[in-house]
């Protein structure tokens, strides 16, 4: 077999590419490939790293709340950094699901001197915190807020946005050939397609429903999109499956989060339906498949069960063990923290004004650590909406995460290929 | 689809050495039934068959070192069998490998993914190896669900068979920690065994087979040492259920004949056993959905419906009779061979298959139920004690009573409908309800709806009481007497204008500044104003009065409707859930003020709270109107002064002009000086007004505290609670009224439960049976060649025996493990309990009617719909997993050759051996 030593350049995406190619510097370590490292040794972090981890405790649906087992997946990134020799730390507020609290958290965070912040909340009330952290000159990374408009400087969503979960909503819909959706909304989440409009935000879930039946029996909707807070999108799931079991059921990507699934068993629905949500392919499901994005993902899951194994692991607040939240952790709130401490290596800094400045036209990618898509930093919006893809749910664990005694049956999703989907 | 992991991408150096042996075993083959068509390589070459063994070398970090390929290969014809040993390109070729092993250890706090961060510690060492299967992918799936054709996307993968052996050197045996009690999952999970020197040898197997088992193992070697040694793990990785993963299974499975191979009966027989479950589940699903639809129709059946009825049912007979054909059809193959070979192994597949086939039944020997429809009354004859009916006769019954049903007269209508149903179901002692939704489901439904109830109500007053705030009011009314306060003086001021010592310009000034005050208290810069005080406790009460009205609201409707449903079925078991439920007995009417104690009463009494919190909200919009009122008067005073002041005109004229505008606020028409101002403006002044509107809130609150909302909440809870009680001991008693009608549905199924379990396990145990027999003449077989293969053997064959040997050093354990996985896969018929897994799981999960909220219950018939229809799903789910099952195996038959090319046509085996560490 061919074997090369090239040096390192000092950019850690370079040497983790080399990594990847099956080169290393070591001539005494051995020679080969290695898809995705778990421990990032390849990204150096000068300095500690402190990062802001805004997480939202209770709220208003629609406000940030269904996100916290989300947040967990930040945790998963700083294990896998610290196995890989940074000193990376998270530093965790409540912003209570309101504006004040969010902006006090950014205040909390900018006295406490963080490198950057990961918002792992989304609604409008964090428009004013936003706003703050721009101000005090600390970057911002949104992986789940999804309104692109108007953001301030140093502010970067690294997810799906309302024109990437509307293409690949109406991508979803046009693959099943869909014409005539009826689509709900509630909780400020925004209809991501056209259709007949109805709004649980004022009626009884079964209300909605009996409109949906209506408006299918007369033939005037062929399918329904259900844009709101995952509490309401399973209230409203429950009631079409238990009237409308047929109905194709397209969903935002709130749908995503662990609520949904356990309020929709809540409300006498059933995982074993198939449901249609919009995503990125960085679920439990993309590890079964083989290839750098699988692999990448994969890295991600082991260094979860890493911690899920070690007792001394807990959530973000110290309060719960690990292995409790880690069915929840999240992609990408692991990539968000990934793509701060890249930036902080890159600047040979942790100082929020060298971190930004670096994050600034960064591009990040599975080389880096990251287990989802790639992003690249010099837009506002680092994810490439193309990457956003129809996902379909499925009550089969891929058996990626450790299994938590007694918890609910799970919904998971993957996601299906681009030119069918 | 034809292809090859990695083909064309790989850079190697090839080395062809003919090999001196014509195997013994390769005689006459036609084509193997386990091995595949690969891709083409040159076009002209003559197909090929191959035993491929690829090795993989994983180090301590868990990088792919290398990979190499080693194909033995028969060109057949006589040609001479070659070795063709490939060393592949491992960067390019390792995330193409169809499984991928990961490291991780855990020592005292310590983690990490490098094995050989551990050499030589010293302590508890945690070792997992997670293996995972990668080649899942999404496929668009095809089943038929109640006989309506269905296709949907699902994760489907080649199954793998994994074997894997590590042995941890000398006198290690007691190092290993197999049991913990303070850690139970601290321990190894592989078979420990003692080698020789005392050493552990530790055996792992399973099948990654997803959807039945899961697409990942974790291997984990727990030990106690104090002078770690990383070991080396061997890990042999086929493609297919493979309960033998020995190296003459490979040889025959590569090079052997195909028709009369035993494995490949065993494959026949996974296929067959798959293939019956799957017809018994859509059976089960179309049972399931006659009954539902029965016991859903409060009136009669329409044309339409048991027309379906009938359609369903029949697609199932059309599917048990294709399958009895296909089971005669393979029933005959066998016998065919054992007219050549009076092997036992195949003999004792004959007899699986043939038990199979007695199990379903013969479809020319069906007799329909007897119905005898006469004026006066007609009989359902039952099916013929004393023999358990074949599937295919249960379904046949269930045909002709439909049939019977769309064309009998209307009284017999009548009596084929209750011998079909009888509609009312059982209570089990633990709780839950079967057979199908029904009406005792339905109260029971209502228990259970109960229940999520209490709990939205709990929720909702544990976040009223903590946003309801009585300082907020409390600051209303300081506030408030704080403004009266600036403001009272004023009139008397303004009134003796003049007449003091003070100049007319200084008095108007210190007026003007008791309105900045008033103004002040009313507007602060940069604090909450007492309006948006007001606004903001005001918007708190209406959401609790929303979300009261959301977790109460249509309580009393659902209640009424299930009372209708209970009533329609006289009876003094429907009299007393009546009671329960209302208050009074079917035969009274409703009245105006439900009893105490009923159900009814306890929600009418949650409204009463509700109710209350109406007043204090009407109470604040009375106070936030006001203070806008004064607010808008006080700033025009303040204009007036201010006018006053700055007049050039006649100062008397805008001084009085002035003293009117701040009597407007103050007085009220009584007290109001009409000879110097005029008419009052309204009978009672801003301020009188405001001051009303907060000693009425004051009143309205007085009682209406945290404590006394959690204490009105708390007393409606254990109300509810109790309520849910009754209504369980209710449905409880319906139940036993209808027991016997209900067991006669019960055993429509129960009947079908006990038979596919008991046969299930015999077939199993035959098939076991068989494919140990397999063995034998297998061991039998290459004895005979032995001399052969053994003469004949090379490096290639002699290091693929090696490999898989060492990753196999506890044959026994290796296959009891495998066959316990095949069962798994093979005949998960699951627990029968609530919630349970597999087909009976499943039908015992559609039986009971947890989970139901009350929200979703408009009417107790509709709800039982609904929950069929979600039941529904849960079977379809089911079916959706035979399906992936079945898609899996034949993915099995399409498994690619790695990193090398073959001739079209070829076929093979291939087998993976990793090697991690060491």
């Amino acid at each position: 077999m061919m074997r090369a030593r090239l040096l390192r350049t000092g950019l850690p995406v370079l040497a983790a590419a080399l990594a990847l190619a099956g080169c290393s510097g070591d001539d005494d370590t051995p020679q080969g490939p290695r898809p995705a490292a778990v421990a990032l040794k390849d990204l150096k972090v000068d300095g500690d790293l402190r990062i802001g981890l805004l997480v939202t405790l209770d709220s208003a649906p629609g406000q940030g709340d269904a996100l916290l087992p989300a947040a967990s997946g930040a945790q998963v990134a700083v294990e896998r950094l610290t196995l890989g020799g940074s000193k990376v730390s998270l530093d965790v507020q409540d912003d209570r699901g309101t504006a004040d609290g969010a902006v006090q958290a950014i205040e909390r965070f900018v006295a406490d001197g963080v490198g950057g912040i990961v918002v792992a909340s989304t609604g409008d009330h964090l428009d004013d915190a936003l706003a703050a952290a721009s101000k005090a000159g600390v970057p911002v990374i949104a992986p789940y807020l999804r309104d692109a408009d108007g953001l301030p400087a140093g502010v970067w969503l690294t997810g799906p946005d309302d024109r990437g979960v509307a293409a690949a909503t109406q991508r979803a819909l046009d693959a099943d050939k869909l014409l005539d959706p009826f689509v709900i909304t509630a909780d400020g989440v925004s209809a991501p397609v056209d259709g007949l409009e109805g709004s649980a935000g004022t009626d009884r879930p079964e209300r909605v429903v009996a409109q949906v039946r209506k408006a299918v029996k007369e033939q005037r909707a062929d399918s329904v999109v259900v844009a709101a807070a995952p509490e309401t999108q399973a209230s409203i799931v429950a009631g079409l499956q238990g009237a409308l079991p047929d109905l194709p059921i397209v969903l935002t990507p709130e749908a995503l989060t662990p609520v949904f699934a356990t309020r929709l068993v809540d409300d006498g629905g059933t995982p074993a339906d198939e449901l249609t949500s919009v995503g990125l392919d960085a679920t439990d499901a993309t590890t079964l498949a083989q290839g750098p994005q699988a692999d990448a993902a994969a890295a991600y899951f082991t260094a979860l069960r890493l911690m899920a194994d070690d007792p001394d692991a807990t959530d973000v607040f110290g309060s719960t063990p690990f292995a409790q939240v880690a069915d929840g952790a999240d992609i990408a709130s692991h990539d968000a923290v990934i793509a701060l401490a890249t930036a902080a290596a890159s600047a040979g800094s942790v100082a929020p004004a060298d971190v930004e400045k670096a994050l600034d036209g960064l591009t990040v990618e599975a080389a880096d650590g990251l287990a989802g898509p790639a992003l690249d930093f010099s837009t506002p919006v680092a994810l490439d909406q193309s990457d956003v893809v129809a996902l379909i749910s499925t009550s089969q664990d891929p058996g990626v995460r450790p299994a938590v005694a007694g918890a609910d049956p799970g919904l998971h999703w993957f996601a299906i290929p681009v030119e069918q989907g | 689809m034809k292809h090859t992991w990695g083909k064309g991408t790989a850079e190697r150096r090839r080395l062809i050495r003919p090999a001196h042996v014509a195997l013994a075993l390769v005689v006459g083959a036609t084509g193997a039934l386990v091995t595949v068509a690969s891709q083409a390589g040159t076009a002209e070459a003559a197909p090929e068959r191959v035993l491929q063994a690829v090795d993989v070398k994983v180090g301590d970090d868990g990088r792919v070192a290398s990979i190499t390929s080693r194909a033995v290969r028969d060109p057949g014809e006589g040609g001479k069998v070659t070795e063709d040993v490939e060393e592949l390109d491992a960067a390019t070729l390792a995330s193409q490998l169809p499984i991928r092993v990961q490291t991780t250890w855990r020592l005292g706090d310590r983690t990490g993914t490098d094995l050989s961060d551990i050499e030589g510690a010293k302590g508890r060492v945690v070792i997992d190896l997670t293996v995972q299967n990668t080649t899942v992918q999404p496929r668009q799936v095809s089943f038929d669900a109640g006989g309506v054709s269905r296709q949907r996307w699902a994760l489907v993968g080649t199954p793998l068979t994994v074997v894997a052996s590590a042995d941890l050197g000398e006198d290690s045996y007691s190092s290993v920690v197999v049991q913990d009690d303070m850690h139970p999952d601290d321990i190894t999970n592989g078979v420990l065994g003692r080698g020789t020197d005392n050493n552990a040898q530790v055996q792992w197997a399973t099948m990654l087979a997803p959807p039945r088992l899961g697409a990942s193992a974790t291997l984990r070697l727990v030990q106690d040492t104090d002078d770690f040694e990383v070991p080396r793990f061997d890990l042999s990785v086929q493609p297919g259920l493979v309960t033998d993963t020995s190296l003459r299974s490979l040889l025959e499975a590569a090079f052997g004949d195909a028709d009369d191979s035993s494995l490949t009966l065993e494959k026949r027989t996974i296929s067959l056993i798959t293939s019956v479950t799957s017809v018994l589940t859509e059976a089960s699903s179309v049972l399931a959905r006659i009954q539902t639809e029965l016991n859903g129709s409060a009136t009669t059946l329409g044309a339409r419906t048991i027309s379906d009825l009938q359609g369903s049912s029949s697609e199932v007979s059309s599917s048990l009779s294709g399958l009895t054909q296909d089971l005669d059809s393979l029933s005959a193959d066998i016998a065919g061979q054992l007219r050549q070979t009076n092997d036992q192994a195949l003999r004792a597949l004959q007899g699986s298959v043939d038990q199979v086939s007695r199990l379903l039944g013969d479809p020319d020997k069906v007799t329909p139920p007897t119905i005898t429809d006469q004026p006066d009354g007609c009989t359902v004859a039952p099916l013929p004690e004393g023999k358990r009916p074949t599937v295919i006769q249960q379904i046949a019954a269930v045909s002709g009573q439909l049939t019977a049903l769309a064309g009998a007269t209307s009284s017999c209508r009548a009596t084929i409908k209750q011998g079909l149903l009888d509609t009312v179901g059982s209570v089990q002692p633990d709780g839950t309800c079967a057979p199908l939704p029904s009406a005792v489901c339905g109260i029971l439904g209502v228990g259970n709806a109960l229940t999520n109830q209490i709990t939205a109500i709990q929720v909702f007053s544990q976040g009223f009481a903590s946003r309801f705030d009585p300082a907020l009011v409390q600051n209303i009314t300081t506030t408030a007497t704080a403004l009266e306060d600036a403001v009272s003086g004023l009139a008397e001021s303004l009134g003796g204008l003049g007449t003091g010592t003070a100049p007319i310009k200084t008095q108007l000034a210190n007026a003007d500044k008791a309105l900045t005050d008033a103004l002040a208290l009313l507007q602060p810069s940069g604090g909450a104003t007492l309006a948006s005080e007001v606004g903001s406790l005001r918007t708190s009460v209406d959401g609790a009065v929303t979300a009261l009205t959301g977790a109460t609201g249509g309580a009393a409707a659902d209640l009424r409707s299930v009372r209708t449903t209970v009533c329609a079925t006289p009876g003094s078991a429907a009299d007393a859930a009546s009671v329960t439920l209302v208050g009074v007995d079917c035969a009274t009417p409703e009245p105006t003020t439900a009893p105490a104690g009923s159900l009814l009463a306890r929600f009418q009494s949650i409204d009463s709270v509700r109710t209350s919190l109406s007043t204090v909200a009407t109470g604040l919009k009375d106070v936030g109107d006001d203070l806008a009122a004064v607010t808008t008067a006080v700033q025009n005073a303040q204009t007036a002064i201010r006018t006053a002041s700055g007049s050039t005109g006649t100062v008397g004229t805008q001084v009085g002009s002035a003293y009117c505008t701040v009597a407007a606020i103050i007085l009220s028409a009584k007290d109001f000086p009409t000879a110097a101002c005029g008419t009052a403006p309204a009978e009672v002044s801003p301020l009188d007004a405001l001051r009303t509107a907060v000693t009425n809130l004051q009143e309205k609150q007085g009682t209406l505290t945290s404590a006394s909302i959690v204490e009105a909440f708390t007393g409606a809870l254990n109300s509810l609670q109790l309520g849910t009680n009754n209504a369980a001991q209710q449905a409880q008693q319906i139940a036993q009224a209808g027991q016997e009608a209900a067991d006669r549905t019960d055993s429509l199924i129960g009947g079908l439960e006990a038979q596919l379990s008991s046969t299930g396990d015999q077939v199993f145990a035959d098939g076991a049976e068989a494919v140990r027999r397999s063995r034998d003449r297998l061991a039998t077989t290459a004895a005979r060649s032995g001399a052969q293969l053994t003469a004949g053997v090379d490096d290639t064959v002699r290091r693929i025996d090696a490999d898989v040997a060492s990753s196999n050093r506890n044959v026994a354990a290796s296959q009891r493990l495998l066959l316990a996985d095949l069962r798994k896969v093979l005949l998960d018929l699951g627990e029968r309990k609530n919630n349970g897994s597999g087909l009976l799981g499943s039908l015992v999960t559609g039986a009971t009617a947890t989970g139901v909220s009350n929200d979703r219950i408009q009417r107790a018939t509709d709800t039982a719909i609904a929950f069929s229809r979600v039941r529904a799903q849960g079977l379809d789910d089911l079916l959706l997993q035979q399906a992936q099952t079945a898609l899996s195996l034949q993915l099995q038959a399409q498994f690619p050759i790695f990193g090398i090319d073959l001739p079209e046509g070829s076929t093979h085996q291939t087998v993976f051996s990793v090697q991690v560490g060491a």
